[in-house]
Parts: structure tokens; C-alpha cells; sequence
């Protein structure tokens, strides 16, 4: 039954190793009292597509809420997905069962955010990567000390640290620790989730070359959730921006950054702090309106609209679809081809006729 | 040219010509579990009026402290200045009793933290909150508060003021909170106001609104800032000056370009490395700096970078002496002295 691996006749290695289509997640929030129909239904990821070649970075960039956090979640199955498909080394996982997917997890794994709520603080850090071994079933004894010692190795760490408990490292260590975890099983595809936006910036620095040293060596995949889209450009070979739960565009890195053409894209390219003060001073921020609506009550057509400098009635009505332009670059927006190279120049009307 | 550096004393390097705050080898301690921790080791800065300094650095190295100490608002009893002087206006705020510190924290100098929900109370209505410190400190009747509340309000963004004057906290989004907050700040006028990390907790977007709202208000009511941050990004964007602080220390201090364009530190230059460039090659190296921030309790002895430091030598066990490469421009650093410019060298270790 796990072996629903489906060869094509294209050859394995131009395959997407991790390809999602049309995947939605919602929330049920709160139900009537008397148990009958739902009250409402939080759509946090609402159809996303994206596929990932071996050995890539997909990194997928938005503000909080916009649903980023809950797609690596799903993937992992972490969340059962309301609808869509995942497919992992040609392998449909969206309807596995527990004990399945287990399995798949050898070749998933996840990196999370926060280094100090994700390791076990009463275990050993020895004791924590093996244990990852373990319930993968592999072999036990004498091995596991000496894989364990090479996982500490391999991510940098004094493999003498072993005996140690969390606590006694710093943030960076335990993110560290928290990668020789996820290689234990020696994954293909790691889902890294914020992994550095709790640290420090000269130890953010240490663990995206980490990160970036281990794709080289094992041949990873990554989709790397961030905020950062200064740190995204720096690892990504593809970037996907989603915002309400969609991606309104999706680009190889250089073109997103040197060419975007979703006009969120826009705003928030020109609104990450560059740190270079004559850059700083000549820059013009597109500022937008107003803040992330919420996804409880997600705006009609375009999911931007509410806070787009150029909305007309169509982009109020009609929800625009996900659309290659050019190779390699898909936006969603009725208006991309006009707004090509226009700056995001507020228009007055608009801010006038709503508030 | 390299050898032209200045040895100075330590406030004299980049004094502004008027002075609003000076801040002269401050010190301050904490008492903790471990023993006495030494989070400010002899500070000294200046800041004139209606300039925007920035205070960078990483977790712990003393930038939040900073600010705690000028608003006389250490922790107690774990908190102390043990020496130094904070002159505000000429007059040194470590010798001020609670009573007189109470009437300049508010009026003259205002802190914005971080987090607006923790700073706000939830059970009073944002108008409570607002006119309370204009009552107290400007001496207004309860319906002049309310005007000034409300064009406060009005000048920091937000919809409907006089509507929504009445609401709770609660009631307003994270960005519109970080509004109210600094509203209340300056509600009466002050002439500095300390941000710290104001935009940390706000998405890059409501970030941007923030950071032009307060580089509009510095402007409309000529007021110093001190800006209180981790992102280096945020700095180059609104300081005029920067101090760059690791383990109680700055460690350099300069103009903004001076900073960026001519870091001195190799504790500066390693974090300018460390943020990926715009046009950085896809999987190319950052240059990070090794290892981790020394423990406080437990200090190196002399520079407290050098354990990390890429050009150590055996000169940096003592403290090194504050040197000066060009007007305005100074840094603590052996290399310095020793007349090697870390700028030209980084890219070489």
C-alpha cells in the first residue's frame, strides 16, 4: 500500500521532489451550542500550488496570518488538509494514514521556528536525536551513539555535547541541534519554518550558511518559510509570496526581485529596511493602506484589494487567477501587464472612496 | 592616510555641538543568581537637539538597559547605575529623586516599547490613558486633554479619532496600537523620545508606516529620538548617528555613513557581513562572525569581542582605548590604534 509510487516515463531527477496543487486548509472556528452546523470556517491556506525540483530552494514570504506557517504544517500533515493534493517524491501523502505517513517522514522533516519550545528540555541532546531514530526503527545500539555523534558533527556541534541538556546552549546551538534532529532519518525535503527568525543577526548568519552547506552536501530540498525577504533572496532558487492565504505571484529569485509585478510584491520589496543609509535615504516606500484583513472575513475578489493603491471594481468582484507571464513567473493580478514598471503611486480616488 | 587616527577621550569624538542629553561613563549593574552582572561598562554618548540617534546590537549587549537607565526605570532592586552621569538639559538625572524623575519621564523625555498591548492597559479606554499624562504634566482641563488626545491621535494616523478615542486597546490592530502608543508618548511635548525596537513585532508593511510616521513626527515637532534596534536596516534609514553596542560596551560610534560605509569594528563589520546583500550571488557564504555573545556574568578580560574576533591579537586581554579615524568617528579597538583599518582588511580574512 505505500508503494502508490507512480514512475513516469520522464526521467526521476527533472521531477518535482515536493509538488502541492491547489492545497486549502481551513479552520473550523467555534461551533453552535448545540453541536450542529459550524459557526465559521478560517480559510488559512486557500488553494496553493507550487512544486519543488530536487535540490531547490522554494522560498515562500509573507506577513503573519497570510497562511505561510499553516502550509508547511500541512504538508508535514501536522494538519490534515481540507482539499488538494501533496505529493512527495511522486508519492500522494494528502490522505495517508498516521502509520503511513510515518513512514514518509523519513523523507520529510521540519525545521521549526522556535529553538527553545521544540527540543524536549528533560532529554539529553544524545538522547533527542536518537530518539528521532528510534521511532523510525532504525537500528538501535552502538550505531545510534556514533550516528549521533556525526549528526552533532555535521551541523557544527562538539560531538562531546551529546550529554548535554538544552538549556545549556544558546539559541543558535539549539537551532543546530534542532537540524541534526530533522537529518537523523536523512530526509530529502526539509520544511524549514522560520528558522532563524529568533535568532540573532550574526548568529542568523551562521545558520543560513549551515543551511546552505547541508543542501550542498546531502542534496536537499528545501521550502524555506520566511518573513525576511532579505534573507529569502539570499537562499532561494524560486520565491512564492502569498498573502490572505493564496500566492499572488510566484518567480525564479532574481526575476521576483529585479522585475515583480504583483503590486503587494511591490510594496513589500520596498518596504524591507536595506541597510545601506544612501539606498535608505533615496528609496520611496510604497506604503499601503491599512492592514492585513482579517481571514475570517477575507475581502470579495481580489483577496488585496482592500489595501491595493489601484483597485477598480473588477479587482472588488472578480478574483484574478494565478497566470504565467513570462517563464519561470506567474502573478495574479487583473492589472499586471499595465502596472508593469508603475510604481506603487497611491491613487487618490480610491483612498478616498474607501476607509 | 590610515595612520591619521586621533586618540580622544571618550565623550569628545562625536559630541554635537548642542547638547539635549549627554551621557558620561555609565555604568550599571545587575544583581542576579549568578552574581553581579556588569550590563553597561562605562558608557558615554551625546545627543543634540532633534537628532536621531541609533542604538544597535544584538540580544544583551546592553542597548534596552541604555534606555532604562536615562528613564530611571531599572528593574529594582536588581538594577543600579553604579557611576556616571546622565545629564539631560545640563541637569544629571541620576541624582534626581523618584518624585522629580516621575515629572520628566513623560514630559521631556517618552519611552515606546516594543509591545503596545503589554505597555497599554486593557481596561481603560485609550482616552483614560492619553489625557491622564496631559492632565498631570501640562496641567489640562479634562476637556482640553481630550482635544489634544484627539489631535494627537489625528497626527499619528489614526481614522476617526474622536470616535475612536473611546475604544480600548483591544479594539485596535497591532500597527494601530503601536499608534496609540506613540500618541501617549508625545502627548505632551517631549523633546527626546526613546523608541525601543518599536517595529520588531510588526510585519515589514505596517513596519514601513511606523518607521515614516516617526521619521514624519521627529520632523513636524523637532524632537530627538533615540532608536533603540536590532535591524540594522531600520538604523540606516533614520539615524543621523550611530552607537554600535556588544556586552555593555559601544564599541563604535559615528555617522550613519561612517558606520556603514566605513565600519572600524570589526565587531561592526561582521555584522554589516552578516545581513545577505541585495545583490548577493544565490548560495554564496555570509560572513558571519563565530561563535556566540560572552556570558556578562562572566566577561573576557580587555575587549569583549575578542573571543570571536577574527584579527585577535595578544594587545586585545586589555581593554583597548577609544580611537578616533576621523572627525566624528570612533571605535574601541586595538587595530585601530595600531593603525589597521578592519574595513580594508575584512574581506581579506
Amino acid at each position: 500500500m505505500m508503494n502508490v509510487h507512480l514512475m513516469h516515463n520522464n526521467s526521476a531527477s527533472n521531477r518535482p521532489v515536493l509538488e502541492v496543487a491547489n492545497l486549502k486548509k481551513h479552520f473550523v472556528i467555534g461551533k453552535s451550542f448545540f453541536g450542529g452546523k459550524p459557526l465559521t470556517k478560517l480559510k488559512a491556506v486557500d488553494g496553493v500550488s507550487f512544486a519543488i525540483g530536487a535540490g531547490k530552494t522554494l522560498g515562500l514570504v509573507g506577513e503573519s496570518g497570510c497562511g505561510k506557517s499553516t502550509v508547511g504544517k500541512t504538508i508535514l500533515r501536522l494538519y490534515n488538509p481540507t482539499e488538494g493534493s501533496i505529493r512527495v517524491l511522486d508519492q500522494e501523502i494528502s490522505a495517508l494514514k498516521p502509520k503511513a505517513m510515518r513512514d514518509v517522514r523519513r523523507s520529510l522533516q521540519m525545521i521549526f521556528q522556535d529553538p527553545y519550545a521544540s527540543l524536549d528540555p528533560q532529554m539529553t541532546v544524545g538522547r533527542i536525536i536518537s530518539e528521532a531514530l528510534e521511532i523510525h526503527g532504525l537500528p538501535k545500539g552502538q550505531s545510534h551513539a556514533s550516528r549521533v555523534k556525526e549528526l552533532l558533527s555535521l551541523v557544527g556541534l562538539d560531538p562531546v555535547v551529546a550529554n548535554r541538556r538544552p538549556k545549556e546552549f544558546s539559541g543558535g546551538q539549539r537551532q543546530r541541534i534542532g537540524i541534526a534532529r530533522a537529518l537523523a532519518v536523512e530526509p530529502k525535503v526539509l520544511v524549514c519554518d522560520e528558522p532563524i527568525s529568533a535568532l540573532d543577526v550574526s548568529i542568523q548568519a551562521q545558520v543560513i550558511n549551515l543551511l546552505q552547506r547541508l543542501q550542498d552536501e546531502l542534496g536537499l530540498t528545501y521550502l524555506f518559510i520566511a518573513h525576511d525577504l532579505g534573507v529569502v533572496r539570499h537562499f532561494s532558487d524560486r520565491v512564492a509570496v502569498m498573502y490572505l492565504g493564496g500566492i499572488v505571484e510566484i518567480a525564479d529569485r532574481d526575476r521576483l526581485y529585479a522585475d515583480p509585478l504583483h503590486p503587494y510584491t511591490k510594496a513589500l520589496l520596498s518596504a524591507i529596511p536595506v541597510p545601506d543609509p544612501d539606498v535608505e535615504q533615496q528609496r520611496r516606500r510604497i506604503l499601503l493602506r491599512g492592514e492585513l484583513p482579517s481571514p475570517l472575513n477575507p475581502p470579495l475578489g481580489c483577496r488585496f484589494h482592500t489595501r491595493c493603491p489601484f483597485a477598480t471594481d473588477r479587482c472588488r468582484e472578480e478574483v484574478p487567477a494565478l497566470v504565467a507571464v513570462a517563464p519561470g513567473q506567474e502573478v495574479a493580478c487583473h492589472y499586471w501587464q499595465e502596472l508593469r514598471g508603475v510604481e506603487g503611486r497611491p491613487n487618490q480616488s480610491i483612498l478616498e472612496t474607501e476607509k | 592616510m590610515m595612520n591619521a587616527h586621533v586618540r580622544t577621550e571618550a565623550s569628545e569624538a562625536a559630541r554635537p555641538a548642542s547638547s539635549l542629553l549627554e551621557v558620561k561613563n555609565l555604568t550599571t549593574e545587575f544583581r542576579t543568581e549568578r552574581g553581579t552582572v556588569r550590563s553597561l561598562h562605562s558608557v558615554s554618548f551625546g545627543l543634540g537637539e532633534g537628532e536621531a540617534l541609533g542604538l544597535v546590537g544584538e540580544s544583551g549587549c546592553g542597548k534596552s538597559v541604555t534606555a532604562l537607565s536615562i528613564m530611571g526605570l531599572l528593574p529594582q532592586p536588581a538594577g543600579r547605575i553604579v557611576s556616571g552621569e546622565i545629564l539631560f538639559n545640563g541637569v544629571d538625572l541620576t541624582k534626581l529623586s523618584d518624585r522629580e524623575m516621575e515629572a520628566v519621564r513623560g514630559k521631556d523625555i517618552a519611552l515606546i516599547f516594543q509591545d503596545a498591548l503589554t505597555s497599554l492597559n486593557p481596561v481603560l479606554t485609550i482616552e483614560r490613558q492619553i489625557t491622564e499624562a496631559a492632565r498631570r504634566h501640562l496641567g489640562l482641563s479634562p476637556a482640553a486633554a481630550r482635544r489634544r488626545a484627539i489631535e494627537f491621535l489625528d497626527l499619528v494616523g489614526i481614522p476617526a479619532p474622536d470616535k475612536r478615542i473611546s475604544d480600548y486597546p483591544h479594539q485596535f490592530s497591532g500597527g494601530m496600537r503601536q499608534r496609540v502608543m506613540i500618541a501617549m508618548a508625545l502627548v505632551c511635548g517631549p523633546r527626546l523620545l526613546i523608541a525601543d525596537e518599536p517595529t520588531t513585532a510588526l510585519d515589514v508593511t505596517i513596519q514601513a508606516q511606523i518607521l515614516e510616521l516617526l521619521q514624519r513626527l521627529r520632523k513636524e515637532l523637532s524632537m530627538a529620538l533615540i532608536m533603540i534596534t536590532h535591524d540594522l536596516g531600520v538604523v540606516a534609514g533614520i539615524a543621523d548617528r550611530v552607537n554600535v553596542m556588544y556586552a555593555g560596551h559601544v564599541v563604535e560610534t559615528g555617522m550613519v555613513r561612517q558606520i556603514f560605509k566605513n565600519a572600524s569594528h570589526p565587531y561592526t563589520a561582521g555584522l554589516l557581513g552578516s545581513i545577505p546583500k541585495l545583490d548577493s550571488i544565490r548560495g554564496s557564504k555570509l560572513q558571519s562572525i563565530k561563535g556566540t555573545p560572552p556570558d556578562l556574568a562572566n566577561p573576557p578580560p580587555g575587549c569583549p569581542f575578542t573571543p570571536r574576533c577574527s584579527h585577535a591579537f595578544d594587545k586585545c586581554a586589555e581593554p583597548p582605548p577609544r580611537s578616533s579615524p576621523e572627525p566624528a568617528h570612533a571605535a574601541e579597538c586595538w587595530l585601530l590604534e595600531a593603525g589597521v583599518n578592519t574595513a580594508d582588511s575584512r574581506g581579506l580574512s
